[in-house]
C-alpha cells in the first residue's frame, strides 16, 4: 500500500519546516523528507539575521509580512528559536549613504516600518566600538535574530519528518525515492533552496557561496545587527565576489562575522582571500574587532535567483507541483511570509501579500 | 634557587619561580575556580595542554586566554571569572 | 631542497627532524610549547628532561633547523601552514613536504561530578606538576586506565602527595598479562614502571574499578570508585584520571587525510591519502614513544626523498607495531563505562551540554546543530572523543582556524 499525503515537503531546511508547517496548522496530511537532516544546509550555515528589507515594493512586503510573523512566533516561543531583539542598525560612512538613511527611512516609515534616524552622536552611543568618523545610521527596530536550526525544528515538531531520504524525481503528484520509493501527495512542494534545480532543472537558481566567522563570547561588544549601507551593492549586484561589513551579537555573548558572496560552484571550502578581504573589511568598521578570538570558520550557499526574488508557488509542467527556494540571502527572514504565500495558493485564501513578483512560473515565460 | 618574578591574580600579589605557568600561579594563589561555565559552574584546568580550554583566564586585559599555555611574565595581572 | 615543515617536537617529531636533516632537507620545526619534548619529554628546565630524552634533545641541538617554539599551526594550505606565533601574529611557512606528528591527547570520559574543580587528566596532573603545581599533602585518586596512571601516581607521590587509591578499569588478568608482554617485547618499560612504584607503593590498588561519581563544591571533595558491584567512597583532594590516549588529529583532519578508527591512514611511508603530507607517532595510532620515534625516522627519511634508508627501519616498526596492538589490547575500556555519564552529566564542558541532550540525538552533526555541542572554543577535541565511545559517532568535523585566533591575525598576510 502507497501513502498518500495531502502535502510532501521536500527539503527540511528553514523554508520547507515554515511551509510543512503552515500547511499543518491549515489541517493537511503533511510529510516532510530531507535528504540529510532538519537544518544542516543552508539553513545550518546561516546567520538567523530577520530584517525587512526595501530594495523593491515587493520584497518590503514580504519580509514585513515575514518578519511580523517571526515577531509574533517570539511572544510564545522566544527561548525555543533563540530571539534576540536586536534590531539592525545600516550604517552610513560617506554623505552618500547618509543620504541614502534618510530616504530609506522615508519609504520604512510609508510602509510603516519602526525607525530612527541615527547622527553620529546618536550612533556611537549606541555603537562605541565603530570607528570614528562615521556618519550616521538607520535603525531598523523590530528586526531581529533567530537560532535557524532549532526554528526549522520547532516548526517541524508535530510532522512527520523522513531524515535521511533523498528524493529524486517529482512527478504528477508524486515523489520518488532514491530507494524507489513513490510517494503520493496531492501537493508536492520543493523547498531544496540551492538544490531545488536537481528536482526541476528549468529554476534558474544558483548556489551563492558566503563565509561567516564566529568569535568567543564578548558580552556587550556590539548590541545590534551592524550592517554597512555598501552591502546592498554586495548583495544586489550579481558580481562574482563581493564582501561587506555585517556583524551579528548573539545571545550568548558571541558574535558572527560576515559576509561574503561568491559564485564557486558546490565547493564548500574556505576560500581564504575572500575570508582575508572579509574580515579585513569588518575590521575596517570595527578595529577593536581584530583583538576578537575567532573560533571557527564555515561557508554556506545561498540559493540565488537571477531576479533576486525567490520562487514561490504552483510549478505548472508538474501536476500538484509548487515550488519555494531561491531566497538568497533573506530564506530565514522570508521562510515564514513564503509559507503564509504557498499555502494561500494551495488553500485557494486571498493572498495575504501580491503574488504575482514572487511567481514560480515567472522564469517559464 | 630559581629566579622569581611578581604576578598578581585577581588583584593580590604574588611571587612566583621564573617558568611558572598561569595555571600554576592560580592555584598557588589559592583560587580553584578558573573560569565560570556558561551555566555557572567552577571549571578549572582538565588537560593541562592546552586543548581543554577549561582553565581560560583573563591575562593583561585579554579574556580567554588559556592559563596552562602561558608562562607568567612580571607584573602580569591575571583575572579567573 | 626539500623543504621539510615538522608539527610537533616530540620524540617522532624530533626523530622527523633529525633524519629530514640527515638527508640534506632544508627543515623547519613547529611546536606550541616553549621547549622541544613533546608530553612525554617535555620538562621545566634541561637539568629535569628524562633520560632517555636527553640524546635525542642534544642530537635536536645540533641540527641546523629553523625552530618555532611557541607557535601554534593554525591552519594548513597547500604547501603553505600558517601559525601563530609566540610573539603574536601569524606566520605563514612553506613547505614542500609536511611531516604532522602532533602526538595524543588523553581520552577523558565523562561521569556526574567530572567538571569540578580539581579534578583533572592523569596527564593533565602530571602537566601541572612539572609547571610547579603543589602537591604535598594532597589525597590523590588516580584513575582510568593505561600505564600512563603507574607514572602519574609515581610522581604525584614523589611530590609528596598521597596516593589514595590507583584505579584501572581493566582487569587483572589483562594487566598481568600487559607484564608479561611488556617483559618479553621492552623489558626496559618494566624497570620504569618500577622505578615508579617505590614512589606510589603501598597505595591502595584497584583493578576492573572505575569512578561512580565525584562530589564536592568549590572543588571535589570526595570520588567513590566501583567495580559494578562494591562502591569504595574516599575522602580527596584531586583525582587525576584520564582514559588512555586518543590521536590529536585535528590538523590530518583539516587537511583532509583519510581518517579509520580516529587515526590518520598512512602508507609504509608515513604519507597520508593527501600528497606531501606525512604523519609521524601517535596521530596514526597509539603506540608509544618508541613506535613513534621509528615512525618519526620513516617520514623524515621519505619526506626528503631517501626512501631506500627509510625502508630499512620496516623491521623495527613491526616490532614495536607488535607491542602498541599489545597494549590496545590490555587496556581496551570496557563496556561498562558507557554508563558512568547520567542525565545530567554535563558532556560538552564549553557549552554545558548535557548527556541527556545528546543521548538520543543520530549524530555529531545533529549534536552540534540543535544543542551547540562541540562549536565552543575547543571545538569538541574533549566531547567528540568522549562521544564516540559513549555513543559510537564519528569525530567532530574540523574548520579552521583549528585553535582560536585572533581575528587582527587571521587579515594578516604574508
Amino acid at each position: 500500500m502507497t501513502s498518500k499525503y495531502d502535502a510532501i515537503v521536500i527539503g527540511a531546511g528553514i523554508v520547507g519546516a515554515s511551509c510543512a508547517a503552515e500547511l499543518h496548522r491549515a489541517g493537511l496530511r503533511v510529510l516532510a523528507v530531507d535528504a540529510f537532516k532538519v537544518g544542516c544546509g543552508t539553513t545550518g550555515g546561516s546567520m538567523g539575521h530577520v530584517l525587512v528589507m526595501d530594495d523593491s515594493e515587493a520584497q518590503l512586503n514580504m519580509t514585513s509580512m515575514s518578519r511580523n510573523i517571526w515577531n509574533n512566533l517570539a511572544e510564545s516561543h522566544s527561548a525555543e528559536i533563540e530571539y534576540n531583539p536586536c534590531g539592525t542598525i545600516w550604517i552610513a560612512a560617506d554623505d552618500e549613504e547618509m543620504e541614502a538613511v534618510h530616504s530609506k527611512a522615508d519609504n520604512y516609515g510609508k510602509h510603516g516600518i519602526a525607525v530612527q534616524v541615527l547622527d553620529q552622536e546618536g550612533l556611537y552611543s549606541l555603537e562605541p566600538n565603530l570607528r570614528p568618523g562615521l556618519l550616521g545610521g538607520l535603525r531598523i527596530i523590530d528586526d531581529c535574530v533567530i537560532y535557524p536550526p532549532y526554528s526549522s525544528r520547532l516548526f517541524l515538531e508535530p510532522i512527520e519528518l523522513r531524515e535521511n531520504c533523498r528524493a529524486v524525481q517529482v512527478l504528477d503528484h508524486q515523489v520518488i525515492l532514491e530507494d524507489g520509493t513513490k510517494l503520493q501527495g496531492e501537493y508536492i512542494v520543493n523547498a531544496c533552496g540551492a538544490a531545488a534545480p536537481d528536482l526541476t532543472p528549468e529554476l534558474p537558481i544558483q548556489p551563492r557561496k558566503g563565509h561567516l566567522v564566529i568569535t568567543d563570547r564578548y558580552p556587550d561588544f556590539c548590541r545590534h545587527q551592524l550592517v554597512e549601507l555598501g552591502y546592498l551593492k554586495s548583495a544586489l549586484k550579481m558580481e562574482k565576489e563581493s564582501v561587506a561589513f555585517n556583524i551579528q551579537p548573539r545571545l550568548s555573548g558571541q558574535f558572527l562575522v560576515g559576509s561574503s558572496r561568491e559564485f564557486a560552484g558546490w565547493d564548500d571550502g574556505i576560500n581564504h582571500s575572500i575570508l582575508q578581504r572579509m574580515l579585513a573589511r569588518a575590521c575596517s568598521y570595527m578595529p577593536k574587532l581584530r583583538e576578537l578570538l575567532a573560533i571557527r570558520s564555515w561557508t554556506g550557499f545561498r540559493p540565488a535567483s537571477p531576479d533576486k526574488m525567490p520562487f514561490i508557488g504552483r510549478w505548472p509542467k508538474v501536476k500538484g507541483l509548487y515550488i519555494a527556494a531561491g531566497h538568497e540571502g533573506l530564506g530565514i527572514t522570508n521562510s515564514t511570509g513564503t509559507a503564509r504565500l504557498l499555502a494561500d495558493e494551495i488553500l485557494g485564501r486571498t493572498p495575504s501579500i501580491d503574488p504575482d513578483p514572487f511567481r514560480a512560473a515567472r522564469i517559464l515565460e | 634557587m630559581r629566579e622569581e618574578i611578581e604576578v598578581s591574580v585577581n588583584g593580590r600579589l604574588f611571587v612566583v619561580p621564573v617558568g611558572t605557568t598561569v595555571a600554576v600561579a592560580v592555584l598557588l594563589a589559592g583560587e580553584t575556580a578558573f573560569r565560570t561555565s556558561i551555566t555557572g559552574q567552577p571549571r578549572s584546568s582538565l588537560c593541562g595542554i592546552g586543548i581543554c580550554f577549561e582553565c581560560r583566564v583573563t591575562i593583561d586585559h585579554h579574556p580567554h586566554q588559556r592559563a596552562c599555555h602561558r608562562l607568567c611574565q612580571p607584573g602580569m595581572e591575571i583575572l579567573t571569572r | 631542497m626539500t623543504k621539510v615543515v615538522v608539527v610537533g617536537a616530540g620524540p617522532a617529531g624530533i626523530a622527523a627532524v633529525w633524519r629530514a636533516a640527515q638527508s640534506q632537507a632544508q627543515v623547519t620545526l613547529i611546536d606550541p610549547h616553549p621547549r622541544p619534548g613533546g608530553q612525554i619529554w617535555l620538562h621545566a628546565d634541561e637539568a629535569a628532561a628524562p633520560k632517555e630524552a636527553k640524546p635525542w634533545l642534544d642530537k635536536l641541538d645540533r641540527l641546523p633547523v629553523t625552530r618555532h617554539f611557541g607557535s601554534t599551526v593554525i591552519d594548513i594550505l597547500p604547501s603553505v601552514v600558517r601559525m601563530q606565533s609566540e610573539s603574536g601574529g601569524l606566520e605563514y611557512v612553506e613547505f614542500d613536504k609536511l611531516i604532522l606528528a602532533p602526538g595524543a591527547q588523553e581520552l577523558f570520559l565523562p561521569f556526574p561530578g567530572w567538571t569540578l574543580p580539581y579534578i583533572m587528566g592523569a596527564g593533565g596532573a602530571l602537566a601541572l606538576l612539572r609547571g610547579g603545581m603543589p602537591v604535598k599533602g594532597l589525597r590523590i585518586a588516580v584513575a582510568g586506565s593505561g600505564p600512563l596512571l603507574f607514572a602519574v601516581a609515581g610522581k604525584l607521590a614523589q611530590a609528596g602527595a598521597r596516593i589514595i587509591a590507583i584505579s584501572e578499569q581493566t582487569s587483572r588478568r589483562r594487566l598481568l598479562g600487559f607484564g608479561v608482554g611488556t617483559l618479553m617485547h621492552n623489558p626496559g618499560k618494566i624497570l620504569e614502571g618500577i622505578r615508579h612504584a617505590r614512589h606510589y607503593l603501598p597505595s591502595p590498588f584497584y583493578t576492573n574499578t572505575w569512578i561512580k561519581e565525584a562530589r564536592g563544591d568549590s572543588r571535589v571533595r570526595e570520588v567513590t570508585l566501583t567495580n559494578g558491584k562494591r562502591l569504595h567512597r574516599l575522602k580527596c583532594d584531586l583525582v587525576a584520571c584520564g582514559f588512555g590516549l586518543v590521536s590529536s588529529g585535528a590538523l590530518a583532519v583539516l587537511a583532509g587525510c583519510d581518517q579509520q578508527s580516529g587515526s590518520t591512514v598512512v602508507d609504509r611511508f608515513q604519507q597520508t591519502s593527501v600528497k606531501n603530507i606525512f604523519c609521524a607517532g601517535e596521530i596514526t595510532g597509539i603506540g608509544g614513544v618508541d613506535l613513534s620515534v621509528i615512525e618519526g625516522e620513516i617520514a623524515g627519511l621519505a619526506a626528503a626523498g631517501n626512501e631506500s634508508e627509510a625502508s630499512r627501519c620496516f623491521p623495527k616498526l613491526e616490532k614495536q607495531r607488535k607491542f602498541a596492538r599489545w597494549l590496545n589490547k590490555s587496556f581496551a575500556l570496557k563496556a561498562q563505562l558507557k554508563d558512568m555519564p547520567d542525565e545530567d552529566t554535563i558532556i560538552c564542558r564549553c557549552e554545558d551540554i548535557t548527556y541527556g541532550q545528546l543521548k538520543n540525538l543520530a549524530d555529531q552533526c545533529s549534536a552540534k546543530l540543535y544543542t551547540r555541542c562541540g562549536m565552543g572554543p575547543c571545538q569538541g577535541r574533549i566531547c567528540s572523543n568522549a562521544l564516540k565511545f559513549l555513543l559510537g559517532w564519528d569525530l567532530n568535523t574540523v574548520r579552521p582556524p583549528v585553535f582560536p585566533a585572533k581575528i587582527g591575525d587571521l587579515i594578516s598576510t604574508p
